[in-house]
């Protein structure tokens, strides 16, 4: 699997811009589709009439009459839904294969679970209202479906016999079902993103005007359109399917209804109890040392995942506590990154963090590091630091580079590298990890960033530290251009450390890049 | 709209991507379609509604019965809740198209019995036959319905069944 992934990403990271891929905002496309689906269907609603004479004429009215606006706006609504199934069920398999429900993060897979049925829910609906021969097979189909429950005493499709059976009441239900459930399904969004600080619900505007324009187009080209009106006295002879959402409709007609109940109660169950069954061994977990905990709330700002929580001090007066919630914390170590208690430069001996992760703690990785770059040639020392989910970081190890593999690159506090490259204990620092926009622990990158640009506490408190220090947010299937920067480091150190005996005004970072600038011209 | 700056092959990529996803969601939310009636086959719906028998015999209650009730829900018949269970069974031009045994409805077995199912059948004069047993004591059908129906393509028909016996309509 893993291999695999490293072979996809490469390909993808080959031809796709990473900002742009689609694989990394599924998440807040879903969201960014659900209000284009809101949107247009407010828009609607407008126009739609609840009886059975107006229901499918006023469709077509807001289709055919309104000059395209109504035929854009009604495509819109239904592509950006179909969209929606595409983004959800890929989003789905992406935090599956990630295995992003162990652990802490059982409650956003929870939650996420009857989202899909409230999802499907609400786009069965529109089709209902539309009634047209499509509205027809799905409104018999799906009172098909639930006249198996025992709860049913009565059969729901007695009351879609035939056209007198149906009462423009019926309209006023469906359209109630219709805005309440995709509430529901918002609500329940909400609640799937509870336990994740700063979540992403907006996808990037360029990508979001993109993906707009592109649904405008789409419903240009092929119009949504409705079927012929729906005629309970007559039989259905063919249906146009929507494969996205009633692709169990025609498993009902063939198997009937007992076994798609069995079917989709079966993979609800699976979905829901796989948290239970796979349990994460290596995971961390952060404490909390009421001794070094200065209460900044540092910690509490950057956990990506909501686990932490600030109370007053146990016995320092006037002063806070940093208090993790243990359900909650996937041991990324952010937190530890985060923590100023931590800095080696007040005295080496005392560098122990406010948090910290139980079974990681930073300063044995700041020992670490300093007994690996102790052992490498002296004037060519280059500290890369990594993470446990990005770029494969086995083979880099030599003599000139050392190698530190993080949880999280997060996990790394800026004064550790202000320390290291101060005390010339190293000559370069490389960071790296995942890629930019697919940070295993969402935020790590980013607020690595914000510290190195002192956009953020901690940060780093030395320009020249900053020079030392290369990013590369590559992840996994970079290992070929982490090798190749790295070697490209050590040929920008070696060239300098020959400057240094005579003139160079140039520096390590600016030789760096303009190395990689020629690479990107000539690739 | 901001044009983003990328190279050509990542712009080539980007927009068979687009195309691929738009055309993705265009096409499959309408195609393909599937077949309900074949070319020359009409719908029979065939639904059930009925009361149900009771599968105990009611009884008179005895005096020292009725006096360990309450006054108000002493009354001197009382009959058993559970109904029995509906067999019923549609040949179509002599061949069985649906049998089934209906349960009743409610967590006491008490509750109506009830059954809806579409059927594909010809175009054209069908014989139909409908046989209904509404008690599981006994050994042979209740109710029986046969006739020829003349069936159209454009209309469905319907071949109902309730306490009030049997009846078509569509036709």
């Amino acid at each position: 699997m893993q291999r695999n992934e490293s072979r996809y990403s490469k390909l993808i990271r080959t031809f796709l811009p990473e900002a742009w891929n689609p694989l990394y905002s599924l998440g807040a496309t879903t969201f960014y589709l659900f209000w284009i689906v809101a949107v247009s269907g407010l828009y609607l609603f407008v126009f739609f009439e609840t009886s059975i004479e107006g229901a499918f004429d006023s469709v077509e009215f807001i289709s055919n009459e309104q000059y395209l606006i109504g035929s854009i706006v009604r495509g819109l609504h239904r592509y950006a839904s179909a969209a929606m199934a595409i983004t959800v069920t890929l989003h789905l398999i992406r935090e599956l294969v990630k295995r992003r429900f162990v652990g802490a993060r059982w409650f956003s897979w929870i939650s996420g679970v009857p989202l899909i049925w409230l999802l499907f829910a609400s786009a069965i609906g529109g089709y209902w209202l539309v009634w047209d021969e499509k509205a027809q097979y799905i409104a018999l189909t799906t009172a098909r479906l639930f006249d198996v429950l025992p709860i049913v005493v009565e059969p729901m499709a007695f009351g879609l016999i035939d056209n007198a059976t149906v009462s423009d009441r019926f309209f006023s239900l469906l359209i109630f079902l219709h805005v309440g459930i995709p509430l529901a399904l918002l609500l329940g969004m909400f609640i799937h993103i509870k336990r994740i600080n700063n979540a992403r619900i907006f996808p990037q505007k360029d990508y979001a005007a993109w993906m707009l324009g592109c649904l405008v187009v789409l419903s240009l080209v092929i119009p949504a359109t409705s079927m012929g009106p729906a005629n309970l006295d007559a039989p259905i002879r063919s249906v146009e399917i929507d494969w996205f959402y009633m692709n169990v409709y025609p498993l009902i007609d063939i198997f009937g209804p007992t076994p798609v109940w069995a079917l989709l109660s079966i993979l609800t169950l699976a979905l829901l109890v796989l948290p239970l069954l796979v349990r994460d061994k290596n995971q961390h977990l952060a404490v909390v040392d009421p001794d070094f905990c200065n209460g900044c709330g540092w910690c509490f700002a950057d956990c990506p995942y909501e686990a932490i929580y600030m109370k007053p001090h146990d016995y320092k007066r006037n002063n806070e506590q940093a208090v993790v919630i243990a359900e909650n914390c996937v041991g990324c170590g952010i937190c530890a990154g985060a923590c100023p208690s931590v800095t080696p430069f007040k005295s080496f001996d005392q560098a122990k963090s406010g948090i910290d992760l139980l079974d990681f703690k930073n300063s044995d990785v700041l020992v670490d590091a300093r007994n690996k770059v102790a052992e490498l040639d002296k004037q060519r020392r280059i500290l890369v630091v990594g993470c446990a989910h990005g770029v494969d970081l086995g083979a880099l190890e030599s003599e000139h580079a050392a190698v530190i593999e993080l949880e999280c690159i997060g996990q790394l506090p800026p004064s550790y590298m202000d320390f290291l490259c101060r005390r010339d204990d190293v000559d370069a620092v490389l960071l790296t990890g995942c890629s930019s926009d697919n940070c295993y622990h969402r935020l790590g990158i980013e607020l690595q960033e914000e510290r190195l640009h002192r956009l953020r506490e901690p940060h780093l408190r030395y320009a020249d530290v900053k020079e030392k220090i290369e990013r590369l947010w590559i992840g996994k299937g970079g290992e070929q251009q982490l090798a190749a920067t790295v070697a490209e480091m050590k040929r920008a150190l070696e060239q300098r450390s020959a400057e240094d005996a005579g003139t160079d005004d140039k520096d390590l970072v600016a030789q760096v890049l303009e190395a990689k600038e020629q690479e990107r011209e000539n690739p | 709209m901001k044009i983003p700056e990328f190279s050509a092959r990542q712009w080539l990529a980007l927009i068979v991507l687009w195309v691929l996803l738009a055309l993705t969601v265009g096409v499959f939310s309408q195609w393909p379609p599937i077949t309900m009636l074949e070319p020359g086959a009409t719908e029979l719906k065939l639904t059930i509604r009925y009361s149900g028998k009771r599968l105990g015999e009611c009884r008179q209650m005895e005096a020292p019965e009725l006096e360990r009730l309450p006054p108000n829900m002493r009354q001197n018949l009382v009959c058993p809740r559970e109904k029995s269970p509906l067999l019923a069974e549609l040949r179509v031009n002599g061949e069985l198209r649906y049998q089934d045994t209906i349960a009743p409805s409610g967590l006491h077995n008490d509750g109506v019995l009830a059954a809806y199912e579409q059927l594909a059948v010809p175009v054209g004069k069908v014989h139909v036959s409908l046989r209904i047993k509404d008690d599981e004591r006994l050994e042979e059908f209740t109710h029986e319905y046969e006739d020829d129906l003349l069936l159209t393509a454009d209309r469905s028909v319907r071949l109902h069944f309730a306490d009030s016996g049997f009846t078509v309509t569509g036709i």
